[in-house]
C-alpha cells in the first residue's frame, strides 16, 4: 500500500483554489475558502451540513463559478475557461461520483459506465470492453445488463465509481459518495475508491461529513461557516 | 475484558498447553497488547483453583515440565454465565478531553484550537486504522472498525461541541 | 489526458451519435419509458392524421375541379356548327331540389360515334336517362314523388365515379325525346360538342367567407401545434435529469442538446408514423361518415406532396425547436435541477409581445378602408391572427402565477394544490395551452360568424333590378310564349306570370338591337312605358338604337323575319334605378335592358319565329316546397326550362357548409386536444406518484387527495379560459372591424362555448382519477 505524501508545496498543487466566495440569493454558502491538492493526493472536505463543502466542491470541479476568487487547475483558470472548455474538462480530467442520482435509469450498468468514453469518441465495441474491465475490477461486472433501477444501492455507487474512473481522471470529485449506503458498503466502496484513485495515480477530493470516510484520506479541510480551516494532524500534542 | 473468562473460552475448543493458549489469544486479541506469560499462568492458577479448569496430562521431556489444561463442567457453565451477561455499556462521564475545553473557556484561551488538534489527532488515528484494515485478516478488521466507530463518537462530539462553543462560553463564565 | 479533445471525430458523426443516444434512452427505460413513447406517439399521431387530412385540402379541390372540367363543355362560345358522325347535342339541365342540386344535361346523339361523359358507359336513348347511385336512392324513395315527377325518364344505368364530384352528388344525363335538341342551334340551353372537357376559371370567394375558411383554418389547426408540443414535453422532467446527468460527466451544452433531441425526435418520428397509420382508416371513413357535410372520394383525399412535406418537416422542426427550448434551462447546468434557490418571476413583457405584435398587423385591415381583399393584408392578417391566438397561450402562465402567489385562504385541498403548482406550475398551464388557445379560437370564429351571417340574412339580389323568381323556356314563339304563361298562372302558388319572348340579337340599320315582346304588365319592368295597350311599340331612351320606321331583322329558331317598327314607336325612359342596383344600371350588360319593346299585338303579323323567353313571376306561399313544385310544372311546359331563382346565395347555402365543416374539423381538433390532455393528466399524475403516496401514507384523506387534483387542474383552467375570453372576443372585434361589420357579442354563446371547454376538461380529470386511487396506494412509497 503507497502512502502518498500531503504536498506542502503549492508548486505541485493539481488544483488550487484561492479565496473563493458563492452566494444564493441571500444565503452565504462560501466566504473565503482555499484549497489545493497535489497529483494522486486523496484530501476530505469535511463539514456539517450547510457549512459549504459541497458547494466548494461544485466550483472547484467547475460545475459552478464562484462570485470571487479564483480555481486554477494545472495553472489554468477555470473562470476565464468558456463553457465548452470546463465541459471537455469534466469530459476528460474530472470524473465525479455523488450520493445518489448520478447514473442514467435507461442505459444499463455497462452502458452507463462507458457512456464518458463514448461522448469523447470512442468507439461503442471499444468503450464497452473497457468498461467491463472496470466493472470486473470493482466487483459489479454481473450488472453489466441490468439496469441502475435493478440493482442494489452499493453495486449503483460502485458503477458510478467505474463510470467516474473509467477515463482514468486526474481529480475525482466525490460527494458523500456512502452518504446512502450502509457501513459494510460504505466500506467496500471506499476501499475500492481509495484503491483505485492510488492504483491510476488520481487525486481525491472527498467530500464527507464522516470522519469514518474522511479516514481513508491522506488529509483533512475542514469548512466551516463557509471558511477553510486545515486540520493538522498531531498539532494537539 | 477478563482474562480468566477469555481463557476459560479458549480453552472449550479443547486441552491446551498454556503456551498454546498465549498464542491463540495474541493470534485474536492481542493486536496492542500481548498477553505475558506470567498473566497466563496466573489466570489459569486462579482457574484452578475454582476447579473451572484442570489439568488433562504432564508431559516431561527435554525441557521443562508442560501441563495441559482442560475446561471442567463448571467451567463450561461459568462461561456459559459470562457470555450471556450483557457487557454494562460504558459511560464516559468524566473526560479529560471536556475538563481541557471548560478550563480553557475559563481562562480564556481559544478552545476552537484545542478542539481542531484534537480532531486532528483523532483522524490521525482514525487514518493509522483504516490502513490497518487495508492490510490486516477479518479479525484486524473487527478490531480496528471496533476502534473506528469510538474514536468517530469522540469526533463527533469534538464537532457538537465546537458547534455549542459560544453557548458552552456563556455557561461557564456565567 | 487533456488531449483527448483532439481524438474525438468529425462533427457529423459525433452529432449522430449522440442523438441515437438520446434515441437509445427515450425507449430503453422499461415499461415507463415505452408507456411515455407510446402516449407521445398516440398524441402526435392523432394531430398529424388531422394535419394530413387538412394537407390534402388542395388536392381535394384540384381533383374536384379536375372532375368538373372532365364533364364540362363550353356553353358560352361553341366551336362546332355542323353535325357529324362524332357530334352530341347537349343542353344543361340541372335542377334545384329542395336544398339539392341535381347536376343533369339532356343529350341527344347526332351520328353513331358521339362523345360519351366521364362515367357513362353507354348514353341513354330518347326517354332514358343514366343516374348516380345518390341519385337512384333518392328517386327511389316514395317521399320525393316530386323530383320524380320533374325528371320523367326511365332509369337504364349508373353513372360511375368518374363522372360524379363525390360519391354522394345528385347527377343524370338524360336522353332527349326527338326533336326537342335539334331544332336549332341558337337556341341558348343547347350546343353541339364533339368532346367533353373544358378548363374552368377560379371564381373569387367573398372576402367575408375567405376571412372565415381563414380563421377556422388556424382556429383548428393552431391548437393541434400547441398541442404537439406539449405533447412532446411528456416526462420533461426525467428528461431533464438525465440531461444533468450527461452534463457532469462532460457532454456540452449542445452535445446534451442533442441527445435530447435525439430522444424527442423518437417521439416525433413514432408520432409521424402513427399519424400516417391513423390517416389511411381516417381516409376510408370520410365518405361514408360525411363530417360537415363534404362529398368527396377517399380517392381523392392525399395530402398535397408539399403540405405534407410542411407537416412532416413541421413535427420534426418543432420537436427539436421545443426540445432546445425547454431543455435550455437543464442543459446550461450541470447541476440542472438539483439546486433552485428561486424560480426566476415570470416577465409581462415578452410574454404580452405576440398580442401587441398581433394586434398590430391586424390593424391595418382593421382600420384601412381595403377590407381584406388584398394579398399583402390577407398574410398580415393571418399571421396577426395566429400571433394574437398564441399570445394568449404565452400569457396565461404570467396571469396563473399572478394568481397563484397571491392565494392565501383555502382548506388542505387548496392549499396542497397551491402549494404544489406554485412550485410546479409550468406543466399544468402548459397543458392548458392547448385548450386557452383552441377556446380563444373558437370564440373570435363564433362571433364572426354570427355577424358575416347576419350580414348574408337580408337576402340580396343576384342581379339588381330582376325580379326574384323568373324562368326561362328556350324554344317558344310569341303566341307560345302566352300559352306557357297561361299554363304557369293556372298553377296555385303563381302570381302574376309576365312573359316577355326575347330576340338579342335583331339587328337595325344602325346596329342590333334586342327586341321584347310581352304584354305591357311584362314591359313595365323594361322601362318607364306610361300608358300602354296592345298594339304599342316603344324604344328605349338611350341604348336605343332604332327608330320608327326603321326595317328590323328578327332572327330567331330556324327563320328570321323581317319586321317594321310602326310610325306610333314611342321613346320612352329606362326603367328607374332600383334602390338595390345602385348604379349597376350604368355597367348593365347591353341585352338586358333598353332596345324595342312591343305588345304581342304589334308583331302578331309579323310571324315571329320561336326563341328564349322569360316568365316572371310571384310565388306564394314563398316556400321551398311550392317553388319545387313550380319547377316541376315548368320541367312539364319544356324540359328544357330553367328556374331561376335572383337571390345572392345566403345564409343557408353559403354558411351551413362552412359551418359544417368548420365544426367537424375544430371539433376533430378539439377531441385531439382532450385526448391529449387526458393523457398529460395521467403523466402527470404518474410523476407526482410518489408525493401523492408520501401525502396518502401521512393520513391525508383520499378525497381531499382528488378534491386538491382537481383543483390542480380548475385554476389553471380557470385562469387559461380568462385570457381565452378576452383574447377571443378582442380578436374577433378586430376580425369584424376588417369586414366593416358591425362588432357585436353574444355572452350567451361564448358563456357557452366556455362552459362546454370547462367541463371537458373537468370531465377529463375525473377520467384520470381512477388513476389516482390505484397511484396513492401506500406501496407507491418504494417507487424507483
Amino acid at each position: 500500500m503507497s502512502r502518498t505524501a500531503p504536498s506542502e508545496s503549492p508548486g505541485r498543487a493539481l488544483l488550487t483554489a484561492q479565496d473563493l466566495a458563492k452566494s444564493y440569493g441571500p444565503t452565504t454558502a462560501l466566504h473565503s475558502a482555499s484549497f489545493d491538492v497535489a497529483p494522486g493526493e486523496i484530501v476530505a472536505i469535511m463539514g456539517s451540513s450547510g457549512s459549504g463543502k459541497t458547494t466548494l466542491l461544485h466550483c472547484l470541479g467547475g460545475i459552478i463559478r464562484p462570485d470571487s476568487g479564483t480555481v486554477r487547475y494545472r495553472g489554468r483558470d477555470l473562470g476565464a475557461m468558456s463553457e465548452s472548455e470546463r465541459s471537455a474538462l469534466r469530459r476528460g480530467d474530472f470524473g465525479f461520483l455523488f450520493q445518489t442520482g448520478g447514473l442514467v435509469p435507461e442505459l444499463s450498468c455497462l452502458e452507463n459506465t462507458a457512456l464518458p468514453l463514448r461522448l469523447n469518441g470512442v468507439s461503442r465495441k471499444k468503450a464497452h470492453r473497457r468498461a467491463a474491465d472496470w466493472l470486473a475490477r470493482l466487483g459489479v461486472d454481473h450488472t453489466a445488463t441490468q439496469r441502475p433501477g435493478e440493482v442494489s444501492g452499493g453495486e449503483g455507487q460502485r458503477v458510478s465509481l467505474a463510470r467516474a474512473l473509467i477515463i482514468e481522471p486526474a481529480v475525482l470529485f466525490a460527494d458523500e459518495p456512502t452518504g446512502a449506503l450502509d457501513s459494510l458498503n460504505e466500506e467496500k466502496v471506499m476501499r475500492l475508491l481509495a484503491d483505485a484513485a492510488r492504483g491510476s495515480g488520481t487525486a481525491v477530493v472527498l467530500v464527507t461529513h464522516e470522519a469514518r470516510v474522511a479516514a481513508y484520506a491522506d488529509r483533512e479541510v475542514g469548512v466551516r461557516d463557509g471558511r477553510t480551516r486545515d486540520l493538522v494532524p498531531g498539532a494537539a500534542g | 475484558m477478563s482474562f480468566a473468562h477469555t481463557v476459560l473460552g479458549l480453552l472449550e475448543n479443547g486441552p491446551a498447553h498454556g503456551y498454546d493458549i498465549k498464542r491463540a489469544y495474541d493470534e485474536r486479541f492481542g493486536i496492542d497488547r500481548p498477553m505475558h506469560y506470567g498473566q497466563v499462568y496466573a489466570a489459569l492458577a486462579r482457574l484452578l483453583k475454582k476447579g473451572l479448569v484442570e489439568v488433562a496430562a504432564t508431559e516431561s521431556g527435554a525441557g521443562p515440565e508442560r501441563k495441559r489444561y482442560a475446561i471442567t463442567d463448571a467451567g463450561v457453565t461459568d462461561l456459559d454465565a459470562w457470555l450471556a451477561t450483557p457487557e454494562a455499556p460504558q459511560q464516559y462521564l468524566q473526560s479529560t478531553l471536556y475538563a481541557k475545553v471548560v478550563l480553557a473557556l475559563l481562562a480564556g484561551r481559544p478552545a476552537v484550537d484545542l478542539l481542531d488538534a484534537q480532531r486532528g489527532a483523532h483522524l490521525e488515528a482514525m487514518r493509522d486504522l483504516t490502513r490497518r484494515k487495508a492490510g490486516g485478516d477479518l479479525a484486524e478488521i473487527l478490531i480496528c472498525d471496533h476502534a473506528l466507530f469510538h474514536l468517530e463518537a469522540d469526533l463527533r462530539w469534538l464537532e457538537l461541541t465546537a458547534a455549542r462553543l459560544d453557548e458552552l462560553a456563556r455557561e461557564v463564565r456565567a | 489526458m487533456t488531449g483527448r479533445g483532439a481524438r474525438r471525430q468529425a462533427a457529423p458523426l459525433r452529432w449522430f451519435r449522440e442523438a441515437a443516444l438520446g434515441a437509445r434512452m427515450s425507449v430503453s427505460g422499461g415499461r415507463d419509458s415505452w408507456a411515455r413513447l407510446g402516449l407521445i406517439a398516440v398524441a402526435v399521431g392523432a394531430a398529424v392524421a388531422l394535419l394530413l387530412a387538412a394537407a390534402s385540402v388542395p388536392t381535394l379541390l384540384d381533383a374536384r375541379k379536375q372532375r368538373d372540367e372532365a364533364r364540362s363543355y363550353d356553353m358560352a362560345a361553341p366551336r362546332i356548327t355542323e353535325p357529324s358522325a362524332e357530334t352530341l347535342l347537349i343542353a344543361y339541365a340541372t335542377t334545384e331540389y329542395a336544398d339539392h342540386r341535381v347536376y343533369g344535361q339532356i343529350v341527344e346523339p347526332e351520328g353513331p360515334r358521339p362523345p360519351r361523359p366521364p362515367g357513362v358507359a353507354e348514353l341513354p336513348g330518347p326517354g332514358e336517362m343514366v343516374v348516380s347511385p345518390a341519385l337512384a336512392r333518392l328517386l327511389d324513395s316514395p317521399e320525393h314523388r316530386l323530383l320524380r315527377e320533374r325528371l320523367d325518364y326511365r332509369v337504364v344505368g349508373t353513372i360511375g365515379d368518374a363522372g360524379l364530384l363525390g360519391p354522394h352528388e345528385f347527377a343524370y344525363y338524360a336522353g332527349a325525346d326527338d326533336g326537342v335538341l335539334s331544332t336549332d342551334m341558337r337556341a341558348a340551353l343547347v350546343t353541339r360538342i364533339d368532346d367533353f372537357s373544358r378548363p374552368r376559371a377560379d371564381s373569387a370567394a367573398d372576402p367575408a367567407i375567405l376571412l372565415l375558411l381563414v380563421l377556422g383554418t388556424v382556429v383548428a389547426l393552431l391548437p393541434l401545434g400547441v398541442f404537439v408540443a406539449a405533447a412532446l414535453r411528456f416526462g420533461a422532467d426525467q428528461r431533464d435529469r438525465r440531461l444533468a446527468a450527461l452534463r457532469l460527466i462532460g457532454a456540452d451544452r449542445w452535445a446534451a442538446a442533442r441527445t435530447a433531441c435525439g430522444e424527442t425526435l423518437v417521439g416525433a418520428l413514432a408520432g409521424l408514423a402513427v399519424g400516417v397509420g391513423l390517416f389511411v382508416p381516417l381516409r376510408q371513413a370520410v365518405p361514408p361518415l360525411r363530417p360537415g357535410g363534404i362529398d368527396v372520394f377517399a380517392a381523392d383525399i392525399v395530402p398535397h406532396p408539399l403540405l405534407a412535406a410542411v407537416v412532416s418537416v413541421g413535427v420534426v422542426g418543432l420537436a427539436v425547436a421545443v426540445t432546445l427550448v425547454s431543455t435550455a434551462r437543464a442543459a446550461a447546468e450541470p447541476l440542472g435541477v438539483t439546486r433552485r434557490a428561486s424560480r426566476p418571476r415570470r416577465r409581462l413583457w415578452w410574454r404580452a409581445a405576440p398580442l401587441a405584435v398581433g394586434a398590430a398587423l391586424l390593424a391595418p385591415a382593421a382600420t384601412g378602408s381595403e377590407g381584406f381583399g388584398s394579398g399583402s393584408i390577407q398574410v398580415l392578417t393571418v399571421s396577426g391572427m395566429v400571433l394574437f391566438l398564441l399570445g394568449a397561450a404565452a400569457v396565461t402562465p404570467w396571469l396563473f402565477q399572478m394568481m397563484v402567489s397571491r392565494a392565501r385562504r383555502g382548506g388542505v385541498a387548496r392549499l396542497l394544490a397551491m402549494r404544489r403548482l406554485r412550485a410546479d406550475g409550468v406543466a399544468e398551464t402548459r397543458i392548458v395551452a392547448g385548450v386557452v388557445v383552441a377556446v380563444a379560437g373558437v370564440i373570435a370564429l363564433q362571433t364572426v360568424f354570427a355577424g358575416v351571417e347576419q350580414d348574408l340574412a337580408d337576402p340580396r339580389p343576384m342581379t339588381p333590378g330582376e325580379p326574384l323568381y323568373s324562368a326561362k323556356i328556350p324554344d317558344r314563339s310569341p303566341a307560345a310564349a302566352a300559352e306557357a304563361a297561361a299554363q304557369l298562372g293556372a298553377l296555385p302558388q303563381v302570381r302574376d306570370v309576365r312573359a316577355v319572348t326575347e330576340y338579342l340579337t335583331a339587328t337595325a340599320p344602325a346596329g342590333q338591337v334586342p327586341v321584347r315582346v310581352g304584354d305591357c304588365a311584362a314591359l313595365r319592368e323594361h322601362a318607364r312605358i306610361g300608358a300602354c295597350s296592345d298594339g304599342d311599340v316603344f324604344v328605349v331612351d338611350g341604348s336605343a338604337r332604332a327608330a320608327a320606321g326603321d326595317r328590323l331583322r328578327i332572327s330567331g329558331l330556324g327563320a328570321e323575319v323581317s319586321w317594321t317598327l310602326p310610325a306610333a314607336t314611342r321613346t320612352v325612359p329606362p326603367p328607374e334605378p332600383d334602390d338595390a342596383a345602385e348604379g349597376a344600371g350604368a355597367s348593365a350588360p347591353a341585352g338586358s335592358g333598353g332596345g324595342v319593346l312591343a305588345t304581342p299585338g304589334a308583331v302578331s303579323g309579323a310571324g315571329l319565329p320561336p326563341t328564349a323567353v322569360h316568365l316572371a313571376f310571384g310565388l306564394k306561399p314563398a316556400t321551398q316546397e311550392s317553388l319545387d313544385e313550380v319547377r316541376t310544372a315548368l320541367r312539364g311546359i319544356s324540359p328544357l326550362a330553367h328556374t331561376k331563382v335572383n337571390r345572392m346565395p345566403g345564409g343557408a347555402e353559403v354558411i351551413d357548409p362552412i359551418r359544417g365543416v368548420l365544426t367537424a374539423v375544430v371539433s376533430a381538433s378539439l377531441a385531439v386536444i382532450g385526448l391529449g390532455l387526458l393523457i398529460s393528466t395521467v403523466e402527470q399524475l404518474r410523476e407526482s406518484r410518489r408525493p401523492l403516496a408520501v401525502l396518502a401514507a401521512s393520513g391525508v384523506r383520499k378525497r381531499t387527495l382528488a378534491v386538491s387534483v382537481l383543483y390542480q387542474a380548475a385554476i389553471p383552467l380557470a385562469t387559461g379560459l380568462l385570457v381565452a375570453v378576452a383574447v377571443g372576443a378582442t380578436l374577433a372585434g378586430l376580425l369584424l372591424r376588417v369586414l366593416d361589420y358591425p362588432v357585436e357579442f353574444d355572452p350567451a354563446a361564448i358563456a357557452a362555448i366556455v362552459a362546454v371547454a370547462a367541463a371537458v376538461v373537468l370531465g377529463i380529470v375525473l377520467l384520470s382519477l381512477p388513476v389516482l386511487t390505484r397511484l396513492v396506494r401506500p406501496d407507491n412509497l418504494r417507487a424507483e
